[in-house]
């Protein structure tokens, strides 16, 4: 507030946020000691068994392994997909921006769960998609899409669109329209115009936007333990089945640990790829 | 330097309106504009000067009318097509782009091969005294030079004709008078057809060598810089341009070319002009050609008014005297001070304004083209 | 298609295409889950066979989906006062001070959003289990602040941003009292920042699951129910409910947009 805030004030605004900072870093680190305890927490003993059992065992590996497989080239579909949208509407009149703003918005606040179980409908053996071709006598058995790579791909592109679309269409919406024109101007045909002007002043846009439809699909539940059907789970799912099935905390946390060690060094290594890059986009 | 001789191209506009739904931004335009020449197109926001510059570029699309650029009718011509070198407002330097990219960027979409790009961006830079920025980004310049940065740009495909959307309308005043002369020197030694879009009529006047006055969508008066000054068509043009007074009288008698008005507050004027008697004419008066006294100018039965100085604004150069006459007529009479002691009137005086019956300009209510 | 070029069509109609394609891509399966919802018989077979609201009746017979709908109302409801409270301050420290350790703290509370939900799950389990706290209601709440922290803490400092103190000091010349001028000004001028995250931070916090799902010892959320369903049971039910929270969400999203715009959302 106005005039000279008494430091002690200010302190106490910040308490509250600080106490939260504390409780979550606390658990962090509670999940940091478990994973230092032996299997299924029998016994004491602090070691670094778990990390050695999770690193030894390749059949490990492969949750990672799908989970960076799918997610790299899930992103850069995404981000495909999602561009045309985010364009679409930043350039289109009122009323069509506002219905396909209502419509991503919707998604966005559906939860996953929803948004999965509807994909599910549509790509079962059953479902739409299956349904539709047999009748059409496109195909003579369903296709399998679900409870695969397929599927569980399908699924993190379409629940982690809007991630992409809303940063593009933001930083769309900021560019100066007279620099189109100023290149029109110079002789720049309308392709030319995107390829010169439009696609690389929008770079920053799709750099935030890769990076967190990148960390939704790594770190996803929901996606691969519905449309996978447990064919294809991924690390999220691992982690979690070890925690609450196999009630191995120890070697969840250790896996939970790695895990994030990973994420975070993504992220930061991401952010500092683009901002290395990019600074001179900014306008 | 770049010698433009039969590359400059004429511009001429036939008819052209424009019209966005039921709002009427330029209303049958016709301009014909000679190669080489720089025009102005000068006017109130609002008026219609920008969107006639568009319509040019072709981002403005035409409802009625034709535009020609050389000899090609290019009204369907696509921006990118009409070979145009277009300078922005806010010079529009794409932020991605060093200064030399930007300005090799028309080369690039004329697919101009690499190798003579490069010396072309070179000559450019170094006629706008750019050299050595090539590798700068446009923040990193400054407002003068990211002006001179979009010149160059323009300029450097050799376009037929150069349009210019109030380029120098984000410099502070000093580097404005400074870029205006450069500018011109500049045109000259180019040669190519220059039009101008302007708010600031000093650089209209300044820089042109003619001038369009818009108003409302319509041109009001086409002329040299000294035909739109002395002459003006209408009471727009000679209170848009310039300072002027504007007076408006009843003719009382009218013979041989000398016609006497009755104007409330001033009396009978002798003027030069063929209106008919009983009728209203309304007439320019511009402030420098009044001139002011203590004694009653005694050769004078008519064109003096006595008054009493109730303001004065000092200019530096002249000073301004705002005289309100015993029936309450406002006139506005400027003096340059040079002769301090007979030229130094005080508020309060009261003073003779004279004037010659030349210089009361009679104006219509639309300008001819109206 | 307002346009700043003049020219061509085939970059516009491309984009209609493509883009309009994938957001009918992402409508269908919406659509999808109504169509089901009223599917007389008890197969997810598309298309259904006739009209039958026996599937929305059958959540009242499940208590689960009541009792857990209600608890994830309150709790989102608890998480986001409290969460707008511990925001709204932390942003006025952060916006109107400054100090040295103000973007590593600002950094840090925006951190959940890049720790892996999982993570964050077994975090909570581990940290109340070693209180030997075992109960869902202290350890969700604590959880769903955390998580929603982030969103309000980060509209709220965009806000306080466009609020100079120069506002408050201006009314208190004009004779308003400390508070009164904080109130009066800056207060009212945040108002719809407020809203829309408490509205951004409500939805995110009634949709956890992945997290929220370590937790459930005695209380469950009704994202839970409604995962444990899908994977148990085979009948259109959850399609009901989808349905039912979908249209909600419809509702929610239609009236922030009238109130306060969407821009919190898509930036």
């Amino acid at each position: 507030m106005a005039e000279q805030t008494k430091t002690s004030v200010s302190l106490g605004l910040l308490l509250p946020g600080l106490f939260c900072l504390l409780l979550f870093g606390a658990s962090l680190f509670a999940v940091g000691i478990l994973s230092l305890r032996p299997e299924r927490l029998a016994g004491e003993g602090i070691g670094l068994n778990q990390y050695l059992r999770f690193f030894d065992d390749t059949r490990y590996l492969i949750y990672f392994w799908r989970s960076f497989k799918v997610s790299c080239y899930g992103t850069l579909l995404t981000l495909f997909l999602g561009y045309p949208v985010a364009y679409l509407m930043a350039r289109s009149g009122g009323r069509i921006r506002l219905t396909l703003t209502l419509v991503l918005v919707v998604q966005f606040f559906t939860s996953y769960i929803i948004r999965a179980y509807a994909l599910m409908l549509v790509l079962g053996n059953n479902g739409l998609i299956n349904r539709l071709l047999l009748k059409l006598g496109m195909i003579e058995r369903p296709l399998a899409l679900m409870h695969n790579e397929t599927g569980v791909a399908i699924g993190l592109i379409m629940v982690s669109l809007p991630f992409i679309v809303f940063p593009v269409y933001s930083v769309l919406r900021g560019i100066d329209l007279r620099l189109e024109e100023a290149a029109e101007s110079l002789g720049a045909g309308e392709w030319q115009v995107f390829w010169n002007v439009t696609l690389p002043l929008s770079l920053p846009g799709m750099a935030a936007g890769v990076v967190l439809a990148l960390l939704f699909q790594v770190t996803s539940f929901i996606v691969p333990g519905l449309l996978g059907g447990g064919y294809y789970d991924m690390v999220a799912n691992f982690i979690c089945d070890q925690a609450l099935s196999v009630l191995n905390i120890p070697f969840a946390s250790a896996v939970a640990m790695v895990m994030l060690a990973i994420t975070l060094f993504l992220v930061i290594g991401l952010n500092k790829l683009f901002e290395r890059n990019l600074k001179d986009v900014s306008a | 330097m770049k010698m433009k001789n039969g590359r400059a191209k004429r511009v001429l506009l036939e008819n052209v309106s424009v019209r966005y739904g039921s709002v009427s931004a330029l209303n049958n335009i016709s301009l014909d504009i000679q190669p080489g020449e720089l025009v102005s197109l000068l006017g109130p926001s609002g008026c219609g000067k920008t969107t006639l510059l568009r319509s040019i570029a072709g981002f403005a699309p035409l409802t009625t009318g034709e535009i020609f650029i050389g000899e090609e009718a290019c009204t369907d011509l696509p921006p990118s097509k009409r070979n145009l070198g277009m300078v922005f407002q806010d010079y529009a330097l794409f932020p991605h782009m060093t200064v030399a990219r930007n300005v090799a960027f028309g080369l690039k979409m004329r697919r101009v091969p690499l190798e003579e790009r490069h010396p072309a961006v070179e000559r450019v830079l170094a006629l706008l005294s750019l050299d050595g920025l090539e590798e700068r980004y446009p923040r990193q310049l400054s407002g003068g030079q990211q002006q001179r940065v979009a010149l160059a740009r323009a300029l450097v495909v050799e376009p037929g004709v150069l349009l210019l959307d109030e380029p120098l309308a984000a410099l502070d005043k000093k580097l404005r008078e400074e870029m205006q002369i450069e500018l011109r020197s500049l045109q000259k030694r180019i040669g190519i057809t220059t039009i101008f879009v302007t708010h600031d009529q000093e650089e209209a006047l300044t820089l042109s060598d003619r001038v369009a006055v818009l108003e409302k969508g319509r041109i009001v008066q086409v002329g040299t810089p000294v035909e739109v000054y002395e002459n003006p068509q209408s009471k727009f043009s000679g209170l848009f341009v310039g300072k002027s007074n504007f007076i408006e009288g009843k003719v009382i008698s009218c013979t041989e070319g000398a016609t006497v008005c009755d104007v409330s507050g001033i009396g009978r004027v002798t003027v030069k002009s063929t209106a008919g008697v009983g009728t209203q004419a309304q007439f320019l008066l511009r402030p420098e050609k009044v001139r002011l006294s203590r004694e009653k100018p005694l050769t004078l039965e008519r064109n003096c008014v006595y008054g009493k100085v109730e303001h004065l604004v000092y200019l530096g150069m002249i000073t301004e005297y705002h005289l309100e006459t015993e029936q309450g007529f406002q006139l506005v009479a400027t003096v340059l001070n040079v002769n301090q002691s007979t030229q130094n009137f005080e508020i309060g005086e009261s003073i003779w304004a004279t004037w010659s019956p030349d210089d009361f300009i009679q104006v219509f209510p639309m300008g001819p083209n109206g | 298609m307002r346009k700043g070029t003049g020219t061509g069509k085939g970059l516009k109609r491309l984009s209609c295409l493509l883009g309009g394609l994938v957001v009918i891509g992402m409508f269908i399966p919406l659509l999808v889950v109504f169509v089901i919802s009223f599917n007389p018989g008890n197969e997810l077979i598309f298309p259904p066979h006739g009209f039958s609201l026996r599937w929305y009746s059958n959540i009242f017979h499940h208590a689960s989906f009541l009792s857990s709908f209600h608890f994830s109302i309150i709790l989102g409801v608890v998480a986001t006062a409290v969460s707008l409270i511990v925001g709204l301050s932390g942003a006025l420290v952060l916006t109107r001070r400054k100090f040295r350790g103000a973007d590593i703290i600002s950094g840090l509370l925006m951190s959940p959003l890049v720790v892996p939900q999982v993570v964050i799950g077994i975090g909570f389990l581990s940290l109340f289990s070693m209180m030997h706290v075992y109960h869902s209601i202290p350890s969700l709440l604590a959880l769903h602040i955390i998580i929603t922290l982030p969103y309000t803490l980060r509209v709220l400092v965009a806000n306080l941003s466009r609020c100079p103190v120069s506002m408050e000091e201006a009314a208190m010349v004009l004779g308003a009292g400390k508070y009164r001028a904080f109130v009066e000004t800056t207060l009212r001028m945040i108002k719809p920042g407020m809203v829309a995250s408490a509205i951004f931070a409500f939805v995110t916090s009634f949709d956890n699951f992945t997290a929220s799902q370590f937790l459930i010892w005695d209380r469950a959320t009704l994202p839970i129910e409604i995962y444990a369903y899908i994977t148990k049971e085979n009948d259109p039910t959850v399609a009901a409910v989808s349905s039912v929270l979908i249209l909600m969400t419809v509702g929610l999203v239609i009236l922030m947009e009238r109130w306060v715009g969407l821009e919190t959302v898509t930036g």
